[in-house]
């Protein structure tokens, strides 16, 4: 694809001011170097194993500000692209408060037949050194009007497709800073800025997390590998944190061969990247259970809480189990599933 | 152009792709509503080709598809049915904790006074867990699909009139017409005496004539 329109501005965080400021900047005149560092972004962005988000839409008539924003952007005439990236700096600035850095916010949209990529990002400012040394004079120099492309800070999105009615309505989010958080501040890039909801809704990934985990126990033979797995499973029942994706929780949790498993069980590099809200109910509702067969033709059901108190298992490769509780009730059936 | 889209919208590939996500989202639906009340059934199909040719060249569209192997959003479609009337709006917020709407249209006559079809769709975004191998990569899948929800009774009414109304003239006589606005009043009819059923057995007392 070619960069075809880039646009700049300096943007000061507003959003507990009063009046939101005029944002400094405009049309960027696109040279060798700029469609460069353009394209240099987007590959370090690495956004197919960034977040997927939904664009939330009006649902009588698919509208956003954002969406109808990017959209003259991507399609519409130069003036109206301007005015709308105008726009989105401006409500880029209203949505950042004193928390964050002010910033360089950059729209650039490439083109490749009636297709178009519009990438939005935010390059905090930063301090850096000139250092200049002639004939035995040596000289820093501070500059504070530099953005840093680099910095962890950043932020950036990605939405593409063609000028129809059901496109550009999702998109890819790169923001490190909000990683795990589930709070609207840490969040403001993608929740207050791009206005956009997690592409896996909380239900989903959490059924979908049992499901890989399930899928994943099966795959493993060793009971090491399912004791590391059920291990997980209670950890992210009492995990602080709440947002996570498929990704994360390998790499918290799993080793080896049940990590290995884990991730052959995911569907595909989107869904591994994407972060949804762990809805802890019904994860409890999902793995409720965890079942023994035992060599002797005995099934064990039990619920997660009770395994290591009334159910004792011991370790290492062949574990025994033993179980101990008061009868209340019994069930007669031709077979235990 | 009718050529082209008919063997696109059959190649091998692409129904394979469309069989797999009408299984998938099936199974989420399917999750998503076990447990509760009043779910009568949960289906999903993959649009026929006769149904997808006659909407891709349908002269009344505004604007005309202009890639509608990409553009048509019910080429792979759910419907719920459920009990009663209160039980769409009830499955309507469990199945959107699942999946994102871009778009949501209850379907009903424009006029007060007119019968007719009733139905809740949402147009939803396919959940990236939810997307075959390769449904990105491709250029010519939709990014959405349908689900629609509605009770037993608009089913009723809506399914067999869909059918005559597609194997039958296009032009309906008038008396076969009001025929079927009867049915939809029925239909309507039988919903909202549900509905007062209802709420009788919750224990709210309406002003129904046999109160």
């Amino acid at each position: 694809m070619n960069l075809a329109r880039l646009f700049a501005y300096a943007v000061i965080p507003s959003r507990t001011k009063p009046v939101t400021p005029p944002v400094e900047g405009g049309p960027i005149r696109v040279d060798s170097t700029l469609r460069a560092l353009v394209s240099e972004s987007i590959d370090s962005a690495n956004f197919p194993a960034r977040s997927s988000v939904a664009l939330l839409l009006d649902p009588t008539t698919r509208r956003s500000p954002i969406r109808d924003a990017v959209l003259e952007i991507a399609f519409g005439t130069a003036a109206g692209a301007e005015t709308a990236s105008r726009q989105l700096a401006t409500s880029l600035s209203a949505s950042m408060d004193q928390r964050s850095l002010a910033c360089l916010f950059i729209v650039a949209t490439l083109a490749e037949d009636d297709r178009r990529m519009v990438t939005l990002w935010t390059f905090p400012r930063d301090q850096a050194f000139r250092f200049a040394s002639e004939r035995g004079t040596h000289a820093i120099e501070v500059l504070n009007d530099v953005f840093s492309r680099t910095s962890h800070l950043r932020k950036a999105a990605l939405l593409q497709g063609r000028n129809l009615r059901s496109e550009f309505t999702t998109g890819r989010v790169l923001d490190f800073q909000a990683g795990k958080a589930t709070d609207a501040v840490a969040n403001y890039w993608t929740s207050t800025f791009l206005k956009c909801t997690l592409a896996i809704t909380s239900d989903t990934g959490t059924r979908l997390l049992a499901r890989t985990l399930g899928r994943a126990y099966t795959a493993c033979a060793s009971p090491a590998d399912h004791e590391q797995l059920f291990g997980a499973v209670i950890a992210v029942r009492v995990a602080q944190r709440q947002r996570w994706s498929l990704g994360d929780f390998a790499e918290e949790y799993l080793g080896s061969d049940a990590r290995k498993e884990f991730l052959r069980a995911v569907p595909n590099e989107e869904t591994l990247a994407s972060p949804f809200d762990l809805n802890r109910p019904l994860f409890d509702q999902l793995l409720h259970f965890r079942i023994f067969r035992l060599d002797t033709g005995v099934y064990v059901s039990s619920p997660p809480s009770e395994i290591g108190r009334s159910v004792r298992l011991t370790d290492g490769d062949n574990p025994r189990l033993a179980c101990e509780g008061r009868v209340v009730s019994e069930k007669l059936k031709i077979r235990h599933a | 152009m009718h050529d082209e889209l008919r063997e696109a919208y059959l190649s091998e590939a692409r129904t394979a792709l469309l069989n797999l996500l009408r299984e998938s989202l099936l199974t989420e639906v399917q999750a998503a509503l076990e447990g509760l009340p009043h779910v009568d059934r949960v289906c999903f199909r993959v649009k026929s080709l006769p149904s997808f040719l006659e909407k891709a060249t349908d002269p009344t569209t505004r604007p005309p598809y202009s890639d509608p192997l990409v553009e048509i959003e019910d080429q792979v479609a759910g419907r719920v049915l459920v009990f009663f009337l209160s039980d769409v709006d009830f499955v309507e917020k469990c199945l959107l904790r699942t999946f994102t709407a871009v778009e949501r249209t209850h379907k009903r006559p424009a006029k007060d006074e007119e019968f007719g079809y009733e139905s809740r769709h949402l147009i939803c975004n396919i959940p990236p867990p939810l997307k075959p191998p390769d449904w990105d990569g491709r250029r010519d899948l939709p990014p959405t699909f349908e689900l629609q929800i509605r009770t037993l009774f608009m089913h009723a009414y809506a399914e067999p009139q869909h059918d005559l109304a597609y194997k039958g003239p296009r032009e309906l006589p008038p008396g076969i017409r009001r025929e079927l606005a009867w049915i939809a009043a029925s239909s309507w009819g039988a919903d909202q005496a549900y509905a007062r059923v209802c709420d009788w057995t919750r224990g709210v007392r309406v002003g129904s004539p046999e109160e």
